[in-house]
């Protein structure tokens, strides 16, 4: 559903991603993984058309969408959950919402169906409807980020880092959330540093060091590895 | 008492061009970061457009009547802003440079408009007719003119569909959203070249408007721009760099003070254009946020 | 405006250029003649017009015959209005022979062009210009053909002696034109013990002139002196007037004689009077008058009456010196007694012969009116009452 080729992209002259390719299937629940600074963020910017792919490909589905408008990468299905939520802080709860579903189909008939589903979803956000996005605890930041970017109607969700910095008892309750969406049929594509909850969550993972896949397997498989609890460290020996 | 009254009128008419053109910098400067100092030779050309095509002065065979005059040079103006965008500004962005690149290129294109407004208009100040008179007209204890009554109330509807699109509509509060984080209204879905170029079109018909209005009272003239200029940032600084609201009330505010100041106080009167310097100079340092506070954001 | 002009005088240039060709096929050579002329500048509106004054003054020259069986042939030169370019352009019309130099740029390009002219002891005659020294320089062959700014004042003193206002106000712009002719207005009204109870300046740049003329109407003056030059501050000084109600009398300049002014202070001016060097009901001016306007189907200003009356000046100097040598020529214009021309009052013209260089006739300014929005004949004359 989501083919990345062999993608290199950064930052001015710094290269960051080097000759990425990763695979994800339609209903799939991916993980990828890796230590600070890896490119995973920046992976995520170059399949929404936020940074430019310089050279590789990104395929949706059969389409080739390399060098397309992150509105129009939108329009085939694909929404991103930036990393550190990125919340409108001046806008109403629903007004963040209402951004969100600014690539539904002219008219925007689906939008009071959208609506409900995310307040289906996260309850705590009809709540707080009219109260400010800046005023919400990080938790509910994280609701209203994952909520804002279902608003579009997306086939393959990406998550950048939404449990980052979030008390246990909220990760429960938004990782409840994911599987809900995961059963629902959803595409998901999670970048998640702490390697429990991703294995959790996903079926499959890859991981991405200096800014190459280092490895994929199954999350069972990982789990089963002995140097687990510093694998990144004996993969960037390997590598190195 | 009499001359106070008069005064209200005709500083609060003269501010409404200083808001509008406030709200002419600030059109493009909330989503783009980019302080646009041509946009007073926007108002010199919208002059010199008024007067060609609602006169027989420039372009003889072309005289329309006001409004479709009026509507001619504003579509006129935005396809000047979107093209001064596609010129000056998308090359630097496209490169990723930051936004004083983009104010400094834009500086160059105050110099050419300049130049080509003295090439096509001339140097002596050219009329169009203006919808309404001069001649004194009272209400209650005020007093103005037909034509000062038509440019305040212009601008009040301006200012209040300006302030419906960004607070009522989804695209306006687009507009707002990519202000506060461009990132993430971009992975929103919105346009980011819709906005940019929407921005510096729409900014450039204000101004152009404002040109109209001069154009009408004291005549379209190549030097219009420069005073314009430092009366509209003014007018921003002083309501709150980033509000519509602010940009009213702002440019009001300095038209009142101006009027206030020259006739009541014993200063010379070639110091009108110090006022509003003095003015910008002491918001800058003692107020750098303007009357009404920013709401969050930048 | 300027696009036409532009145009028409492009094609008179090629007319002319034409002209200059086929008379170049016949055994007589041209007279050359240089004109120096601001075509892209800032004074372009008003160096344009004159000149269009001179093309037509020539052609008219040309077809009655020439000046001693020779055509004339006129060379322009753009100065750009740009003091630091005329030097170099008048240059250029010397080493191309002309044997004259119409100046028609503004007075601080006209000063520079004087070095060259005084070098070659090429007659220069400059149409328009109004600065008061430019005579001063030390060049026996230059001669100012307008009057100065401040014979304007002189008349209009003479104009208000016979209305006896008790006290009177001044209001200018801050424009360098009309700083200079505040301070001789307030001298010569001085000097007449005239007292002024109010002086305001209507900023270039600024959208109002209410508060100074609430100022000028709070000192309850007799009448009001305007001296603004700068368009948009003339303009705003008769809106602010309408608008306070007033009803003093305005005295105003040359400058009112734009009639631009007619369209964008339309309705707002009438009553006022100002000083012209055009009387538009002398015989000369009634001609040229119909004759500019079968030949452009547009009405002629004084500026192109300016223009027109160098080449009146040269063409009578040539054919009294029976000669196309520059010191002859010099020495015939300044002897130029009594001749005719289309500016100043009637029953004056060029006079050189007092051995003032300023030919313009000190009694040729009048007083014009404006009356239904529209420019009315002379009111007054002279500097005598
Ligand atoms: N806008 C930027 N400009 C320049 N360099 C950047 C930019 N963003 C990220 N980088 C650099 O690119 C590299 C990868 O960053 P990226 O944010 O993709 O890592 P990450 O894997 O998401 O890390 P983390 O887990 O900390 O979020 C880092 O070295 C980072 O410094
Ligand atoms: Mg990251």
């Amino acid at each position: 559903m989501l083919l990345v080729e062999n993608l290199v992209a950064g930052y001015g002259a710094a290269k960051v991603l080097h000759e990425v390719s990763l695979e994800i299937a339609r209903g799939e629940a991916a993980a990828l993984i890796g230590p600070n600074g890896a490119g995973k963020s920046t992976l995520m910017a170059a399949i929404m058309g936020v940074i430019e792919a310089r050279s590789g490909r990104i395929v949706v589905d059969g389409t080739n969408v390399t060098g397309h408008t992150t509105h129009s990468i939108m329009t085939r299905g694909l929404s991103l959950v930036p990393e550190g939520r990125r919340i409108f802080a001046p806008f109403t709860v629903r007004d963040n919402l209402r951004m969100g579903s600014i690539r539904l189909s002219a008219g925007r008939p689906g939008f009071d169906e959208r609506l409900d589903y995310v307040y289906g979803l996260f309850p705590r956000l009809k709540q707080r409807e009219s109260q400010l996005g800046g005023t919400l605890s990080g938790g509910e930041q994280q609701m209203l980020a994952i909520g804002r970017a279902l608003m579009s109607n997306p086939r393959i969700l990406l998550l950048d880092e939404p449990f980052l910095g979030l008390a246990p008892k909220v990760i429960e309750e938004i990782q409840a959330a994911v599987r809900i969406l995961q059963e629902q049929g959803l595409t998901l594509l999670l970048v998640e540093q702490k390697l429990d909850i991703a294995l959790n969550i996903a079926s499959r993972a890859c991981v991405l060091i200096k800014g190459s896949i280092a490895l994929e397997s199954s999350s069972d498989n990982l789990k089963a590895r002995s140097d687990l609890d510093d694998l990144y460290f004996s993969l960037a020996e390997k590598a190195a | 008492m009499q001359d106070f009254f008069e005064l209200i009128v005709s500083g609060f008419a003269s501010g409404c061009l200083y808001s509008l053109m406030g709200l002419s910098f600030l059109l493009v400067m909330r989503p783009t970061g980019v302080v646009n100092f041509a946009v007073g030779q926007y108002a010199m050309l919208g002059g010199f457009a008024a007067v060609a095509v609602m006169t027989t002065i420039l372009i003889p065979p072309i005289a329309l009547p006001y409004v479709p005059g009026l509507l001619v040079v504003l579509a006129l103006m935005a396809l000047l802003g979107a093209a001064v965008e596609w010129i000056a500004v998308k090359p630097l962005v496209d490169r990723g440079a930051p936004p004083v690149a983009s104010m400094l290129s834009l500086l160059g294109v105050l110099i050419v408009l300049l130049e080509v407004g003295a090439r096509f208009g001339g140097t002596e100040a050219l009329p169009t007719e203006p919808p309404f008179g001069f001649r004194r007209v009272e209400f209650g204890p005020f007093a103005g003119t037909p034509q000062s009554l038509f440019t305040i109330a212009v601008t009040l509807v301006i200012f209040a569909a300006v302030w419906l699109f960004f607070e009522r509509t989804l695209w306006g509060r687009a507009f707002e959203a990519v202000s506060l984080d461009r990132r993430a209204a971009q992975l929103m879905g919105v346009n980011l070249r819709l906005v940019t170029v929407s921005a510096f079109a729409s900014s450039a018909v204000v101004a152009g408007l404002v040109g109209v209005l001069i154009s009408g009272t004291t005549g379209a003239y190549y030097q219009v721009g420069m005073a314009l200029t430092v009366q509209g940032f003014t007018a921003l600084v002083v309501g709150g760099v980033g509000r519509v609201d602010g940009a009213l009330l702002g440019g009001v505010l300095l038209g009142l003070l101006e009027a206030l100041v020259m006739r009541y106080l014993p200063v010379s009167s070639s110091m009108t254009l110090a006022v509003p310097l003095v003015v910008l100079l002491a918001f800058l340092v003692l107020r750098p946020h303007g009357l009404l506070a920013n709401r969050g954001g930048h | 405006m300027m696009f036409s002009l532009n145009l028409s005088i492009a094609t008179s240039t090629a007319a002319l250029g034409l002209l200059a060709a086929a008379g170049g096929a016949q055994s007589q050579e041209t007279i050359k003649v240089g004109v120096l002329v601001d075509q892209t500048g800032k004074t372009s509106f008003y160096s344009q017009p004159v000149t269009e004054g001179t093309l037509m003054a020539v052609e008219e020259v040309n077809a009655a015959g020439g000046v001693l069986g020779r055509q004339i042939e006129l060379i322009l030169e753009d100065d750009n209005g740009r003091p630091d370019l005329s030097a170099t352009k008048a240059r250029k019309l010397v080493d191309d022979g002309v044997v004259a130099i119409i100046s028609n740029s503004n007075s601080g390009a006209t000063r520079q062009a004087i070095s060259v002219t005084a070098e070659s002891l090429t007659p220069q005659l400059a149409s328009a210009n109004s600065a008061e020294t430019l005579t001063t320089l030390d060049n026996s062959c230059f001669f100012q053909l307008g009057p100065v700014e401040s014979l304007q004042v002189k008349t209009m003193l003479a104009f208000t002696k016979t209305k006896g206002y008790g006290k009177v106000a001044l209001v200018g712009d801050n424009s360098g034109l009309s700083t200079a002719a505040v301070d001789q207005f307030r001298m010569g009204l001085g000097e007449a013990g005239v007292p002024i109870v109010e002086e305001q300046l209507i900023p270039v740049g600024s959208q109002t002139a209410v508060p100074q003329l609430q100022k000028v109407r709070a000192a309850e003056p007799n009448a009001i002196y305007q001296v603004a030059q700068i368009g948009p501050q003339v303009v705003q000084f008769f809106q602010a007037y309408q608008q306070l109600g007033m009803k003093q009398p305005i005295l105003g300049t040359f400058n009112l004689s734009s009639s631009s002014y007619l369209t964008t202070a339309k309705g707002l001016m009438d009553g006022t009077v100002f000083t012209d060097a055009f009387d538009p009901e002398k015989p000369e001016a009634i001609a040229f008058s119909e004759r500019f306007k079968a030949k452009f189907d547009k009405e002629a200003t004084s500026l192109e009456a300016y223009g027109h009356d160098s080449v009146v000046l040269i063409v009578d100097a040539i054919k009294r010196a029976n000669s196309t040598e520059r010191p002859a020529i010099c020495k015939a214009i300044a002897e130029t007694k009594g001749l005719p021309r289309v500016m100043g009052a009637k029953g004056t013209g060029f006079d050189f012969s007092r051995g003032d260089r300023r030919g313009f006739d000190p009694e040729g300014v009048v007083v014009r009116a404006i009356e239904n929005n529209a420019y009315t004949g002379a009111v007054f004359s002279g500097t005598k009452n």
